[in-house]
């Protein structure tokens, strides 16, 4: 050891009795190093710490406690501080007497002599580690909370229970930034929900109904909040969907993401407009195999006409034939007229390739327009069609053409179904009633031939057929439109004969819209 | 030659239809009677001779073709009229094989149909006339004796006199007398006429020919 330090060390503990004692009972690590950085004296925590005789401390053998990899950091600001006079504050990882290296935080204080000069530092270390790993698990979570809020591909805003926002993510502000007005300046402190009420006012039916979620989630009464809607953005019309889940801390909050779901929704469109044109094209093919009877139910009025028609020619040309006779040919002329106008009504409906749109629709009346269109074909097949029609039913919202078409569909097969029946026994029957609170249920039950129990569950599955010349599109048409209505379709064999397809809708303004 | 009134049955499950046509031809004259199912026509008894059936085709239950069936089996003669609200050449054809008069399309024209009842009611009419003639014979035949009706069966095989006699026995003059008796009492003018009425009397046809 340098002689130098020896002596200087021998002359702080000499000049210093009491400093040294008063070193020693504080609970601390302290040391003492002098203009040079080299180690005087270390107190009793510092050599019990290390494991070392403070004679194996002295100078620069203190050093060699520090990590390699901290050393030059942390010598770099001390000898700063020295130069200038100044206290230090470093902090570096200090070999312990396992050999474990643990966190330090080192606080030098300087010490000057009667004269003003500089003469050594009273070094203090404490033990960091346990603040560290706290530290280093709080840098984590951040780091982590930050990756996941800053890739959402949505755009992010964390409320508080009043509805200020108290974060965004990176999307949040970008989208904010392209908004005009109002939106531009919706970020941090802003009242979320107050924005929602400006636009509620400025009569936004989505602007009322994100209040009314987000207001639902802050108070726990639902447990998050869905809501898609299209957003008139300049460049183009986008979609979104709004999400708000529950920030899981006592003082309560919000999560609200807007996803924009623009792709999918277009995809969704395109698949319907492809699924609309699939059924367009199946409903025509249907009702071209059934040519034979439309024909004869539109030549039924018709001939009744011609025949109505000639018979007033001839009574007008009796002499004195009786007014009476003549209006009552003429009414029944203006009856079947009619009579043939709702057949060709009907015709045109399912012929008809654009969109109707959604309507609240009576289910038992589309049911009656399917059947009286069917019912030559139900004669010529020898069917006895048979309607169980709950006259209280509720409303459903769909679209007439398409319904009518899963009808038609059903009785269609069924009529196929039963072809190996003996005549006088073809029966088929269609039951609506109302279920399960706010649902409609229609039955179309056959006593055919049924489906064989390895084939049940394919039936709605596309090109799947049991037809000889069948596509096999029928039922998978019927199914999309079924659950394009929110509703579900099944089959299942009857217990004596033939099959019932069992058909639920949700009831007009429950589940739909 | 008869003066009955002729008669049509309608047969058609759409009321309109039936009430029209039944209106129509009651204007034009005729009898008619309308039923709105085979089964309830079938039930009737067709008590007369001019007659002629409009009957549609797709009817529920029995169908019209079922009808038309029914009434050849049972060997009740009713010239047929089929309307139907979609022609379809393998229901026409098979209608028409069957006996059918004629197969319309509906809406159908009042001459159109009228043109054929008409038809329908001179197939009765001719029927009839051949009905009575026939009556007339077979009672001009059962005045025949035992021996004449023997000689008759000769005579229309083509057998000449001398043959006759010759099988009978009996002499060539008589056989003579015999024919000229037969020939009167059957009031025929020739050998070819009295040919024809044992023809239409379907005389020799289940025998074996002698």
């Amino acid at each position: 050891m340098d002689a130098v330090i020896e002596e200087s060390a021998e002359h702080f503990v000499g000049t210093n009795g009491q400093y040294r004692s008063f070193l020693d009972a504080a609970p601390l690590l302290m040391c003492v190093l002098d203009t040079q950085l080299r180690g005087v004296y270390f107190n009793q925590n510092w050599v019990s710490f290390t494991g070392h005789r403070q004679g194996d401390l002295l100078g620069d053998q203190w050093v060699s406690d520090i990590h390699p990899q901290d050393r030059d950091r942390c010598f770099a600001g001390m000898r700063k501080a020295l130069k200038a006079g100044e206290r230090f504050d470093s902090e570096f990882r200090l070999r312990r007497f396992d050999g474990e290296f643990c966190h330090m935080s080192i606080s030098g204080a300087p010490q000057f002599s009667r004269e003003g000069r500089l003469e050594h530092y009273i070094s203090t270390i404490t033990d960091v580690s346990a603040r560290k790993v706290a530290e280093d698990a709080l840098r984590h979570s951040e780091l982590h909370r930050h990756a996941v809020f800053g890739s959402s591909v949505g755009h992010v805003a964390v409320i508080d229970c009043a509805g200020r926002i108290i974060g965004v993510n990176n999307n949040w502000l970008r989208f904010a930034r392209q908004q005009s007005g109002r939106l531009r300046c919706v970020g941090c402190g802003v009242n979320y929900l107050e924005v929602c009420k400006c636009a509620m006012n400025d009569g936004d039916p989505n602007a009322e109904a994100a209040y009314h979620g987000i207001i639902a989630v802050l108070n726990g009464s639902v447990p998050e909040f869905i809501m898609e809607y299209r957003c008139p953005t300049p460049g183009e019309e986008l979609w979104f969907e709004m999400v708000v889940h529950p920030l899981c801390r006592q003082e309560g909050g919000g999560i609200i993401t807007h996803l924009n779901i623009t792709k999918r929704y277009r995809a969704e469109v395109q698949a319907q407009t492809l699924l609309h044109e699939l059924a367009h094209v199946s409903r025509v093919a249907v009702l071209g195999e059934l040519t034979a009877s439309v024909t004869h139910e539109l030549s039924q009025p018709l001939m009744a006409i011609q025949t109505h028609a000639q018979a007033a020619k001839r009574v007008l040309a009796i002499k004195g034939a009786a007014q009476s006779e003549i209006e009552e040919l003429v009414t029944d002329i203006l009856a079947d007229n009619s009579r043939a106008e709702r057949i060709l009504q009907q015709l045109r409906a399912l012929l008809k390739k654009g969109r109707v749109g959604l309507k609240p629709l009576k289910v038992n009346n589309l049911i009656r327009n399917v059947a009286d269109l069917l019912e030559d074909e139900a004669t010529k097949r020898k069917v006895k069609v048979s309607l169980h029609l709950d006259p209280a039913l509720p409303q459903v919202l769909g679209e007439r053409i398409q319904l009518q078409q899963i009808v038609l569909n059903l009785m269609v097969n069924a009529f196929e179904a039963m072809r190996g029946v003996k005549t006088g026994g073809r029966e088929l029957a269609i039951e609506t009633a109302a279920v399960e609170g706010d649902r409609v249920s229609i039955l179309v039950r056959d006593n055919g031939c049924g489906i064989s129990s390895d084939k049940v569950d394919r039936v709605f599955e596309p090109f799947f057929t049991t037809k000889p010349d069948g596509l096999g599109m029928g039922l998978a048409i019927c199914r999309s439109i079924v659950e394009v209505h929110g509703g579900r379709i099944s089959v299942a064999n009857n217990a004596e004969k033939g099959v019932t397809f069992r058909i639920v809708l949700p009831v007009l303004g429950k589940g739909n819209l | 030659m008869n003066g009955e009134r002729p008669t049509v049955f309608v047969v058609d499950d759409d009321d309109s239809v039936r009430r029209g046509l039944e209106r129509l031809l009651r204007l034009r004259g005729y009898r008619v009677e309308s039923f709105a199912s085979a089964e309830e026509f079938l039930q009737q008894e067709i008590k007369y001779q001019i007659v002629c059936l409009v009957l549609d085709v797709t009817l529920p239950g029995i169908n019209g073709l079922e009808v038309q069936n029914f009434l050849l089996q049972q060997g009740i003669l009713v010239p047929i009229i089929f309307l139907t609200g979609h022609g379809d050449i393998p229901t026409a054809v098979r209608a028409v094989k069957s006996g059918a008069i004629s197969f319309l399309t509906k809406p159908c024209g009042e001459a159109e149909l009228v043109s054929e009842i008409e038809n329908a009611f001179a197939i009765c009419r001719k029927e009839l006339e051949t009905r009575c003639e026939v009556t007339d014979i077979r009672h001009r035949y059962a005045t025949l004796t035992e021996r004449e009706s023997e000689i008759l069966s000769f005579v229309v095989s083509g057998k000449l006199n001398k043959q006759t006699a010759s099988e009978l026995g009996i002499v060539e003059n008589t056989v003579k007398v015999h024919r000229r008796r037969v020939m009167r009492k059957m009031h025929a003018e020739s050998l070819a006429e009295l040919v024809k009425m044992t023809q239409k009397l379907n005389l020799y046809q289940q025998r074996p020919r002698v």
